[in-house]
């Protein structure tokens, strides 16, 4: 059973949800600061 | 929250580059499912996530109930802490939900089934969402009441879904640790799952670190501003 692209999907979504939150706090944290 | 993240994101990125070698090129290929099966790397530690942070955001809840009028500062820290897990439970069972699926599709034919793990897994992660709306949407002085209230009802469904697949036995695999004597995996998977669990648990500790400092910034940000529109008024009535 290959499906690859299924495994390389998972692990794309898990990193751009991890870093897209990371980058949402690094933005209100700017915001904060102005 | 500089000295946070640049000590902190280093270590923890260190730790997921090793548990991603570790899932990706380390771990043996699973015999049924072939390579697919290194979703669960990632799958399985976003998901033990979301059922921690929860837990930490009920003590937090219950610490700010407790401590809302005898002692206010505490209180504001507490609220700041359960809004900080909050989202970052949102956010690890939004992954685990997602990669289930993405796993659902090649193994089992279906994106998605109403089996009881499954359904307990959305019902936690709606009930959290309507926790962030309910703190954006409110207004009024009553939101982080109505807020830790609700993360008292939320915690319920905890323990539901770490048990709905040892209850019920239905679509889902049945529990791979802590499921009995024929449950666990083969040890040479070992290193890379408790990497990724370890990296990962990091991860969420210093984003919810991060998240923390940033709300009490605020919470100071709006008092300041409250007691300088107050004191603007005293001096026009002056």
């Amino acid at each position: 059973m290959n499906h690859h692209h299924h495994l390389a999907i998972a692990y794309l979504v898990t990193w751009l949800l991890q870093l897209g939150y990371l980058g949402g706090i690094l933005v209100g944290w700017r915001r904060l600061r102005r | 929250m500089k000295r946070t993240l640049w000590i902190g994101l280093p270590i923890v990125l260190a730790m997921l580059a090793i548990g991603f070698y570790q899932a990706m090129f380390v771990a043996p290929t699973e015999a049924t499912m072939g390579n697919l099966q290194r979703i669960f790397y990632y799958h399985v530690p976003s998901n033990i996530m979301g059922l921690i942070f929860p837990y930490v955001n009920l003590v937090a809840s219950i610490v700010f109930l407790a401590t809302r009028r005898s002692n206010p500062l505490r209180a504001q820290a507490a609220d700041a802490l359960a809004l900080a897990c909050a989202e970052m439970t949102v956010v690890f069972v939004t992954i685990g939900l997602a990669t289930g699926m993405l796993w659902a599709k090649p193994v089992w034919g279906i994106w998605w089934t109403w089996d009881e793990r499954l359904t307990s897994c959305l019902v936690l992660w709606l009930i959290y969402v309507s926790y962030l709306l309910l703190r954006r949407f409110t207004a009024g002085g009553q939101t982080q009441t109505l807020a830790a209230v609700l993360s008292v009802f939320a915690a319920v469904d905890v323990p539901i879904v770490y048990m709905s697949i040892r209850w019920w036995r239905t679509q889902h695999p049945a529990p791979v640790f802590f499921g009995g004597p024929k449950s666990g995996i083969d040890p040479h998977m070992m290193p890379a799952f408790l990497w990724n669990l370890a990296g990962w648990f990091c991860w969420g500790v210093l984003l919810v670190a991060l998240r923390y400092q940033l709300e009490r910034k605020r919470q100071k940000k709006e008092q300041a501003s409250a007691l300088a529109a107050l004191e603007a008024g005293m001096e026009t009535v002056r």
